[in-house]
């Protein structure tokens, strides 16, 4: 009971988790176990970017966590042809969060932003959004630690909000517009890749609105324009970009729209 | 003498770089003539460029040939040519899962090779991919529009576009081109993407003019953003699985899958010796178990490497066939001016169960080289036996390789092999002395009816697995890169909750 009130604290233990168990699935289930050394790189890169930023006063202690994830992150979705490549996402990564700054937020999830920049500025990095390919368990998985993860960080609607927006925009395009059968619109939801990056990636509370309803409205925003890249500009890989393009947006909406700031680890004093 | 310097001049090498470089004989490969029912296809791709030829192994009546395909724009008559039947046997050929071969020495004898003894797998008679029948045109009105109309080699070609599905069934069902029941359904969606159909039917005349007997391989090239394969129209034409076989060129790095998972076949794996005479044979079970395994709905790796003709690095490791060239390449669609050509071979079996949408393609910058090979190795020479303790230590390793090979052989295939129990105790009858363990037998000579209930017990296969674990390098290093990663993982969450108290 004791550790899972400690889990509870802080919706980071769910997500360090839930990211390590789909890596170990990976590892072991699809055959990953080649990538191994790049994954040691992401995680180690990302945990020592952290430390120097701890060490010159830039962040606290226990955003050690959040490093983590971002390392797991990196691990899940980026490859890569050479470690260094690893190494330079894993800085682009966290180097971001210290740069990019507004109002003590930072524009993009570390991630994220890792990910999408090093695939855009150099030629030897890639997403492979059907690695997950499309097993059930992967999805019921990623949807169970993903539970988890949102309801401790209270952040469930943005999954919700974006899922549904991108599930029926899809169902209107495949199913009713063009007339394919529906284990078409089933086979894009039934993707791995697209959970993973539902749950983890665009909930992370420090990059999404403060203020519930216009929240809700950015999901779902963003799930428009997910569904236009994918859809209408043919890029596979649109949910990273979208959410890249969409996340600086949001420190100016939480300037206009305030709301109470999101904190880790709760302000509540433990009895 | 010569063979002998190769052999010592292998070793050397094995010496120095086990990983990159190979030194067995190339015996036999498993090309794509196996497969039944199948189609080949060459992908370019360079941004939004695309070149697609389409290989067809049409074996019946040339009249009765007849082809749809959905493509993204109305396609001008010089982006359509007719290539070389030549070229799809030449990439296969090259490309092809391969089988090689090392030969041990007697250690009680001087060394010596054996002839190479060359076996390749004979080829299936192909069933007939279309069976359409071509009439002459009429001109009623479907909402369909004839886009153009080109006389190509031996081929009519019409581009289309239509408005409704049910018109363009009726005006290809009234012009004679038989179209399945379903296929309606199946169109449906293309028109309503505004996707272009892409009509072929054989014009007899010009097929006599040119006198080719074979129907000739059709090229089109298009500028944009999409990067897939139609693959739905087939599937309404056919009840049971159709194997496709993609060859994809890319100046940066591997073609994948966007929408499925792109699976490596197994590779560099050592099978019985048994399995060199008839390879492929054992290449097509081990591709419908590895297919079995892995949910029926993946596109398999077989080939990835850098070709471009001017690079000096190893083409092939080792070559079934000779590389391709710069003229295979121009006629492929490669641009003459690419600095860098990367070839990727995928193949996958599809059906309508399991591959609801069609293929998507990317192109990456992965330039990891891949190929499926599979080792056999030709025991020592026996002359007058193994008398000497090396010849013996010698047995009792060959005996245990054997063993392996059986297992991996079962991994594989996911069946026994037919004669197990005589390929294992083979070179027995040499030792002195038979090991006391070896008296239990690992495997038996299974029945026919064995064989295809599938063999041994599949809990086996767990120690087995760990055992390959053990035995393979680049396993064993994963399981160590594995406990670091973890333990990485403990400490910094060990560490965080310690800055925080």
């Amino acid at each position: 009971m004791l550790y899972l009130r400690k889990l509870q604290s802080d919706s980071r233990y769910f997500q360090i988790i839930g990211q390590s168990t789909f890596l170990l699935a990976g590892i072991f289930i699809m055959d990953w176990h080649v990538h191994l050394p790049l994954f040691l790189w992401s995680i180690f890169g990302s945990v020592a970017f952290q430390m120097l930023a701890i060490y010159f006063g830039l962040a606290d202690g226990n955003s050690l966590r959040s490093a983590l994830i971002t390392g797991l992150g990196l691990s899940l979705l980026l490859r890569v042809n050479h470690p260094l490549m690893m190494v330079s996402a894993a800085a682009l990564a966290i180097g971001q969060k210290f740069v990019f700054k507004y109002k003590g937020y930072h524009f993009w999830n570390p991630a994220n932003f890792g990910i999408g920049v090093l695939v855009l500025i150099s030629d030897q990095a890639w997403i492979s959004p059907a690695q997950w390919d499309h097993h059930l368990w992967v999805v019921g998985l990623i949807a169970v630690m993903g539970f988890f993860v949102l309801k401790t960080a209270n952040r469930w609607d943005t999954a919700l909000f974006f899922g549904i927006t991108l599930a029926l925009l899809c169902w209107v395009r495949f199913s009713w517009f063009l007339g394919w059968d529906w284990k078409v619109w089933w086979h894009q939801f039934n993707m791995g890749s697209f959970w993973l990056y539902t749950l983890f990636m665009i909930t992370d509370p420090m990059t999404t609105p403060q203020s519930k309803w216009i929240r809700r409205l950015w999901a779902v925003v963003l799930g428009l324009v997910t569904f236009y890249l994918q859809h209408f500009k043919f890029i596979p890989t649109a949910a990273v970009w979208s959410l890249l393009m969409m996340t600086p947006l949001v420190p100016f909406i939480n300037h206009l729209f305030p709301a109470e700031r999101w904190s880790w680890i709760p302000k509540i004093s433990k009895k | 003498m010569k063979t002998r310097s190769l052999f010592f001049l292998c070793l050397m090498f094995l010496a120095f770089d086990q990983a990159s470089a190979f030194c067995g004989f190339y015996v036999a490969k498993a090309d794509a003539t196996l497969f039944n029912n199948k189609s080949e296809v060459i992908l370019v791709r360079d941004g939004e460029y695309t070149v697609i030829t389409m290989g067809s192994d049409f074996k019946g009546d040339v009249k009765d040939f007849a082809m749809v395909v959905p493509v993204p724009v109305v396609l001008a008559r010089q982006d359509i040519s007719i290539v070389d039947r030549g070229m799809f046997d030449r990439l296969d050929a090259y490309s092809s899962p391969r089988l090689a071969e090392y030969y041990d020495y007697n250690p009680c004898q001087r060394p010596m090779i054996e002839e190479k003894d060359f076996a390749y797998p004979t080829s299936d008679n192909m069933d007939e991919s279309a069976n359409m029948r071509v009439k002459a045109l009429t001109k009623k009105e479907y909402g369909v529009t004839i886009e153009a109309q080109y006389t190509v080699g031996e081929y009519d070609i019409l581009l289309l576009s239509a408005t409704e599905s049910n018109g363009l069934k009726n005006w290809l069902t009234d012009n004679g081109y038989k179209i399945p029941a379903k296929a309606e359904r199946v169109l449906a969606p293309y028109i309503k993407s505004n996707m272009k159909f892409f009509v072929v039917k054989v014009n007899l005349e010009e097929m006599k003019k040119a006198g080719f007997d074979q129907l000739r391989p059709i090229q089109v090239r298009f500028t944009h953003p999409k990067f897939m394969l139609p693959l739905r129209l087939g599937m309404a034409n056919s009840e049971g699985s159709q194997d496709m076989i993609v060859y994809a060129f890319s100046r940066t790095g591997r073609v994948e899958c966007t929408n499925y998972r792109t699976v490596k076949m197994p590779t560099d794996k050592h099978i019985p010796l048994t399995v060199k005479q008839d390879f492929g044979p054992f290449y097509k079970r081990l591709f419908e178990h590895q297919w079995q395994k892995e949910g029926k709905n993946v596109v398999f790796l077989e080939y990835a490497w850098n070709v471009t003709p001017s690079w000096g690095g190893m083409k092939c490791d080792p070559c079934v066939g000779p590389p391709p060239i710069n003229q295979d390449f121009t006629m492929a669609g490669v641009n003459a001016n690419w600095s860098n050509i990367f070839f990727t071979r995928m193949h996958v079996r599809y059906d309508e169960a399991h591959f609801p949408a069609d293929l998507q393609f990317q192109v990456t910058p992965n330039t990891e080289h891949y190929q499926a090979r599979y080792v056999v190795n030709n025991p020592a020479p026996v002359y007058d036996g193994f008398g000497c303790p090396e010849g013996q230590e010698y047995l009792i390793s060959l005996h245990n390789k054997r063993k392996l090979e059986l297992d991996e052989y079962y991994a594989l295939c996911g069946l026994s092999h037919r004669a197990a129990k005589d390929y294992l105790s083979e070179y027995d009858r040499y030792l002195s002395q038979i090991p006391e363990e070896w008296k239990e037998p690992t495997y038996e000579n299974l029945p026919e009816e064995e064989l295809k209930k599938g063999g041994l017990n599949p809990m086996d296969s767990i120690p087995q697995a760990v055992h390959q674990v053990m035995h393979d390098e680049s396993k064993r290093d994963g399981v160590v890169y594995f406990l670091l990663l973890i333990s990485m993982v403990v400490l910094v969450v060990w560490k965080s909750n310690q800055t925080k108290s």
